[in-house]
């Protein structure tokens, strides 16, 4: 007798609503990508990436080397009196330039772990809330009730006050204080899943509790949730950024876009270079990521347009 | 109605009871609330006296309770306190304390900033002044988002849409912060027009305005915008039309009226967000609203202020959006109550 794969099995009843994407999908994915601004979005993401990832190789100079002969001069391109600097010098005499490719790091890292914190934190009690429900999901849903009554960037400072600045802080209280939205789209998803004929047949042909919830539910999340982390991400970096232009976010000796507008701020009528070059990489970064979760929801489901 | 109404009202007041809570939590978790109270490098034996007058000794469901509706902040007893404290090398520091009734009713001890001033009429001092901004700020957005929404709506696809949907997700990125260095750099520094920071004219509110609404202005552009389309494929709409009615008149009269649901939606959360720019936008334009007075109190470590402040705000923001949930009734009859 031949023994029944559980591959074949698998694939005989594929999980409804986890359809692979079709060649026609995938064509369409392209071609929208191809018509909007996404491929320049692409383009512009791949840029931000490449300069976190390769700093070093892209600027030979220290972020954090000040040359005090080299005060505030102007763009290299402008012709500053010194042209080694592409994008001019700050206060200290720190190439711009240096400090915006090095500045992508910060940003970057604080958008994406963040997020990933609070995506799988948030996801996770979600689905506990909504899946088994009871006295452990009300207590969830009204503690995330209490968390949506401060504002966020509040909510944010008040912790501050308690951590202290620094990075790894602003990267634990963004990442945790970010798990309400995650949680709720989570619970919201898995109450309407956990009521569909497929997970009552699973149930019914005697899977577990843990098969259901990894075959059936968590399939099904990803998708709000991807939708849900790529507006996060461009969130999440804005906030850093602002706390750290406050003062009140990394620490003020690294070199992030923050803490360079921060700097800015003080010699805007002399050196209009160090506030608008990297107020642009924040904002293409953010406006790029912004775009591309857009892009990425009206892809991955339809049903969510508008707004 | 009635049952809603109480229930949503009940709802309230138990998020702004884990409001406090929180604010409690946060408290203890600052490290010892004693040490708040006193100069740093206070010694052990100060800070057993004040630990123990303020009951910072007792179990923590006592103090708890002591936070909401007793004199957590004060001297058990004792209308007017003082508390003598020795070994700061210039003598005596005295500190005096009034008797307070405890977070319920919004009262969390003195500033330490401004000594001796309790913290909450420090907070509501500054409050109209942000009410001020706010109010600016949402006008501009309201108003400037409908007439380019529906602009962009009746010639969809068009170059002027195209542009209008541009400057909405421009809007919706740029971050407040540098919206406002680039406006201060434009028009104070190089126009010379407006000035760059300060209170008084009507000038000063108008880059601080920009600048908080700049958020809610892209994403009600882009709400009114799909909203206006939507409601121009309608049927009432069609009639209007057929009926002769020109073009103009049907948008005024039958598309922008629905069209201001979604935006009317948003404004709930809308305050959220501007209570989250006014932060920022306050310290920017050095603008003497509480977003201002929060940021100073952080860097100040004075968390009474801030407990103040950030427990006010929520409170607000708690009443507003109960309120908007409560004229969706009244607004709209369809919309299912739960």
């Amino acid at each position: 007798m031949a023994e029944v794969q559980p591959r074949t099995a698998r694939a005989a009843w594929p999980a409804p609503g986890v359809s692979r994407p079709l060649p026609w999908a995938r064509r369409r994915a392209w071609r929208t990508l191809r018509r909007g601004s996404g491929l320049f979005n692409l383009a512009f993401l791949a840029l931000v990436v490449i300069g976190a990832v390769f700093a070093p190789q892209i600027t030979r100079y220290d972020p954090a080397a000040s040359e005090v002969t080299q005060r505030l001069q102007p763009p290299g391109w402008l012709g500053g009196a010194s042209r080694a600097h592409l994008l001019g010098t700050d206060q200290l005499g720190r190439d711009v330039f240096a400090r915006l490719v090095y500045g992508s790091r910060i940003s970057l890292i604080v958008g994406l772990s963040t997020v990933a914190i609070s995506a799988v934190l948030g996801s996770g009690l979600g689905v506990l809330a909504g899946y088994y429900g009871g006295r452990v999901g009300l207590v969830l849903m009204r503690l995330a009730d209490i968390q949506l009554a401060f504002p966020f960037l509040l909510l944010a400072l008040a912790m501050v006050v308690v951590l202290g600045v620094g990075l790894l802080n602003v990267i634990l209280i963004l990442g945790i204080a970010g798990w309400v939205g995650f949680g709720r789209v989570a619970r919201g998803q898995v109450l309407s899943i956990k009521e569909r004929e497929y997970v009552e047949a699973a149930r019914a042909v005697g899977a577990g509790e843990t098969a259901i919830i990894a075959q059936h539910i968590v399939p099904n999340l990803l998708t709000p949730i991807i939708v849900l982390a790529t507006a996060s991400v461009a969130n999440n970096i804005v906030i850093e950024a602002s706390l750290t232009f406050l003062g009140l976010g990394v620490q003020p000796d690294l070199p992030s876009w923050g803490n360079m507008l921060a700097d800015a701020r003080e010699y805007l009528n002399v050196a209009w270079w160090m506030s608008v070059f990297p107020g642009v990489a924040l904002t293409l970064t953010v406006l790029t990521v912004n775009l591309l979760g857009d892009w990425l929801r009206d892809y991955l489901d339809p049903t969510l347009r508008n707004v | 109605m009635l049952g809603y109404t109480l229930s949503r009202l009940a709802q309230a007041v138990m998020v702004v009871a884990g409001v406090l809570v929180t604010v409690f939590v946060i408290l203890h978790l600052t490290g010892d609330p004693a040490a708040m109270l006193l100069p740093p490098g206070a010694s052990e034996k100060d800070l057993a006296v004040v630990r123990h007058k303020y009951g910072l000794d007792r179990p923590l469901p006592v103090q708890l309770l002591r936070f909401f509706i007793g004199d957590a902040f004060t001297p058990p007893g004792r209308e007017q306190s003082t508390v003598r404290l020795t070994g700061y090398g210039t003598g005596e520091i005295q500190s005096t304390l009034r008797r307070v009734r405890g977070a319920i009713f919004g009262d969390f001890g003195n500033s330490i900033r401004f000594t001796d001033q309790p913290a909450m009429p420090i907070v509501l001092q500054r409050f109209p002044y942000t009410v001020q901004l706010m109010v600016a700020a949402a006008a501009y957005s309201t108003v400037l988002s409908l007439v380019l929404g529906t602009v962009s709506a009746v010639r969809p696809y068009s170059l002027l849409d195209q542009g209008v949907r541009t400057f909405a997700i421009l809007n919706q990125s740029i971050p407040n912060f540098w919206l406002a260095l680039v406006l201060i750099l434009i028009f104070a520094v190089h126009l010379g027009l407006l000035p760059s920071m300060g209170y008084g004219s009507w000038k000063d509110v108008i880059l601080p305005a920009i600048t908080l609404g700049s958020q809610s202005l892209g994403r009600n552009t882009r709400l009114v915008r799909s909203s206006v389309l939507e409601s121009l494929g309608q049927d009432y709409v069609r009639t209007a039309r057929a009926k002769g009615l020109p073009e103009r008149g049907v948008v005024a009269k039958h598309v922008l009226k629905n069209a201001m649901i979604p935006v009317v939606t948003v404004w709930g959360l809308d305050v959220g967000n501007l209570f989250g720019g006014a932060v920022i936008t306050e310290s920017i334009f050095g603008w003497p609203g509480t977003g201002r007075l929060i940021v100073e109190s952080v860097t100040f470590r004075d968390f009474p202020t801030v407990a103040s402040a950030v427990f006010f705000i929520a409170l607000v923001f708690v009443i507003m959006n109960m309120l908007v949930d409560l004229s969706y009734m009244w607004l709209d009859p369809r919309v299912k109550l739960g």
